[in-house]
């Protein structure tokens, strides 16, 4: 046996855990050499300490940190402003808030801002206000739907329910419009009441289409919510561009509405939990 | 201590006028049961109430104990069970890693660590840990559809609901995907739903077949053969009072229904019995 030739002096488990850990040095590290070299029983122990269980901690951290997904730049700044990881990443996943779609939303802005500052008064004023509430409208019907959410019928029987994932996603659209368009309406020639009466609307109009998501498709309920409020823009307008929505009874009446659509969805919230029969033709058209 | 069954009782779901699932009643035990039946038999109607996506107009169920027909019993069900809906959708720019953490974050698997160790555990089960990091817009198919198994398995839900899985693979995926069902199947509740008799054959304990909303057989895969027993020959050419015949690689006409007297009489398949038990049929007649 090998062992018995170089028995004399086995260095110590501490010496070859040093050894293993590469901390050894000169004469030594040396003797150590020598011995190992020739004794089985070491390297085998040498083999033992060598922590293969850290070793393939090791691994499998540096594994882990190539799987960890790598946030984008929208779910990282949802983090940034205090949301938990989880929410954000259910927010970030919104179909609406796709760059294509957020580019078309600042489109419209811009053009709605040109309007305001370049049309005659008589619609400047009532352009903006028109346009400006639809956005997050459309973007709360863009955020839930069967024949846009690829993962909607998973979505929908998961733990965490559909109610709380369409709140998070059109208002997390709502909000990042509403950062949009208050860049957009410091822009604005009017200032005062006129230039901030698109946001009460803007929180009405977008309660009142997740109200109606419970019996109408989210598309046609937005389609439904913008009509209506085109509507009413010019039902409630004079020909010299003023309108009464643009007053302080106007704005008291919109939020009387915010309270009402909002309490609405409130209580309507266990309807969302599941598919309803008008998801159905949806579903059907959506298969190949 | 929850029962480890799902037991249906009188179901019965309308769309408007067309009754989509007819008193429909079924007992549901560990191994796989597969839910067979022509297109438009209520098979992802029923498939869907299952999966709390969609409420029963009457009728209960027992799954596991839990009513999912309650608001609360929902949310408790929607946390024991898998669903693999029929036409799986993702988010295009995850990759398979990212989409089955997505699907932790919706079961609310909160702790990170753990969530990555479920994600890992179930891309490993199906086969994909090679690929979790690519995109899943890359994916085969075949790959895509076990990316939507994993999905399901998320968890370890004791219910799992595969509608349609073997739908779209080739039969070598097709083996593939029967083992992982198969061995899914030892220890948990499978409902799978297919218009395949041979995945049927291959891989279920149970088999229920659905026909015009109602529960035309249930039993095993032995009885849905012998069925037919009796009313399977072969000819040499198709025989004019058979219900179905068709050619067969041998070159001689496999005949199912009535036998002329001396006929020589086959060992009755899977789909034999299948076949006949849909003959005469009002609701397939509709259908074709």
């Amino acid at each position: 046996m090998t062992t018995q030739q170089v028995s004399v002096d086995h260095p110590s488990r501490g010496t070859l855990r040093a050894y293993a850990g590469t901390e050894l040095a000169g004469a030594r590290l040396e003797s150590v050499d020598h011995h190992v070299a020739e004794c089985r029983e070491c390297i085998v122990t040498l083999a033992e300490l060598t922590d293969t269980a850290e070793l393939a901690r090791g691994w499998a951290r540096l594994d882990r940190s190539l799987d960890e997904p790598r946030p984008g730049r929208f779910e990282r700044l949802l983090r940034l402003l205090g949301l938990h990881e989880d929410l954000a990443r259910i927010a970030a996943t919104t179909p609406a808030l796709h760059a294509s779609w957020l580019g078309t939303a600042a489109f419209i802005m811009v053009g709605a801002l040109l309007i305001t500052r370049y049309a005659p008064a008589d619609v400047a004023g009532l352009a903006f206000l028109t346009t400006f509430p639809v956005l997050p409208v459309v973007g709360a019907a863009l955020s839930f739907g069967p024949s846009l959410d690829p993962t909607y019928e998973l979505t929908l029987v998961s733990p965490i329910g559909r109610f709380p994932i369409i709140l998070l996603r059109t208002l997390s659209v709502l909000i990042t419009l509403i950062g949009i368009a208050g860049l957009g309406s410091l822009a604005m020639p009017q200032q005062g009441l006129a230039a901030v009466a698109w946001m009460a609307p803007s929180l009405a109009l977008t309660l009142v289409t997740i109200a109606l998501t419970v019996k109408l498709e989210p598309r046609v309920a937005g389609a439904c919510t913008a009509a209506a409020w085109a509507v009413c823009v010019i039902a409630t307008s004079n020909s010299d561009g003023t309108s009464v929505l643009l007053t302080v009874e106007g704005q008291l009446a919109v939020a009387g509405l915010v309270v009402v659509a909002g309490a609405a969805v409130v209580r309507l919230r266990r309807y969302f939990d599941l598919l309803t029969p008008i998801d159905f033709p949806s579903l059907a058209r959506a298969t190949p | 201590m929850p029962s480890a069954t799902v037991a249906v009782t009188g179901l019965i779901r309308r769309y408007g006028r067309h009754i989509a699932l007819d008193q429909v009643s079924l007992g549901l035990t560990k191994g796989v049961t597969g839910l067979l039946g022509p297109n438009g038999a209520g098979k992802t109607t029923l498939l869907r109430i299952l999966a709390t996506a969609l409420s029963p107009d009457q009728g209960t169920i027992d799954m596991l104990g839990i009513d999912p027909l309650t608001a609360k019993g929902r949310l408790e069900a929607r946390r024991v069970l898998g669903y693999l809906p029929q036409h799986p959708g993702f988010h295009p720019g995850f990759t398979a890693f990212e989409f089955i953490d997505y699907v932790g974050i919706l079961r609310r698997i909160t702790n990170r660590a753990q969530r990555h160790d479920e994600t890992r555990r179930v891309l490993d089960a199906v086969g994909l840990s090679d690929v979790r990091g690519k995109k899943i817009k890359t994916l085969s198919g075949g790959m895509r559809q076990r990316v939507a198994l994993a999905a399901a398995i998320v968890g370890d839900p004791q219910f799992l609901i595969l509608d349609e899985p073997t739908v779209g693979l080739d039969p070598n995926q097709r083996l593939r995907f029967r083992e992982l069902i198969a061995e899914l199947g030892e220890d948990h509740v499978v409902l799978l739903s297919t218009h395949q008799t041979e995945d049927v054959g291959a891989l279920c304990q149970h088999v229920v077949v659905l026909a015009g909303g109602t529960v035309r057989f249930d039993g095993t895969p032995a009885d849905l053969s012998a069925y037919a027993a009796g009313r399977v020959w072969h000819s040499a050419q198709k025989d004019p009072n058979a219900v179905a015949g068709w050619r067969t690689g041998q070159g001689t006409v496999h005949n199912i229904g009535s036998p002329p007297p001396g006929a020589t009489l086959l060992e009755p398949t899977l789909e034999d019995g299948y076949l006949l038990l849909l003959d005469g049929d009002p609701a397939l007649k509709e259908v074709a």
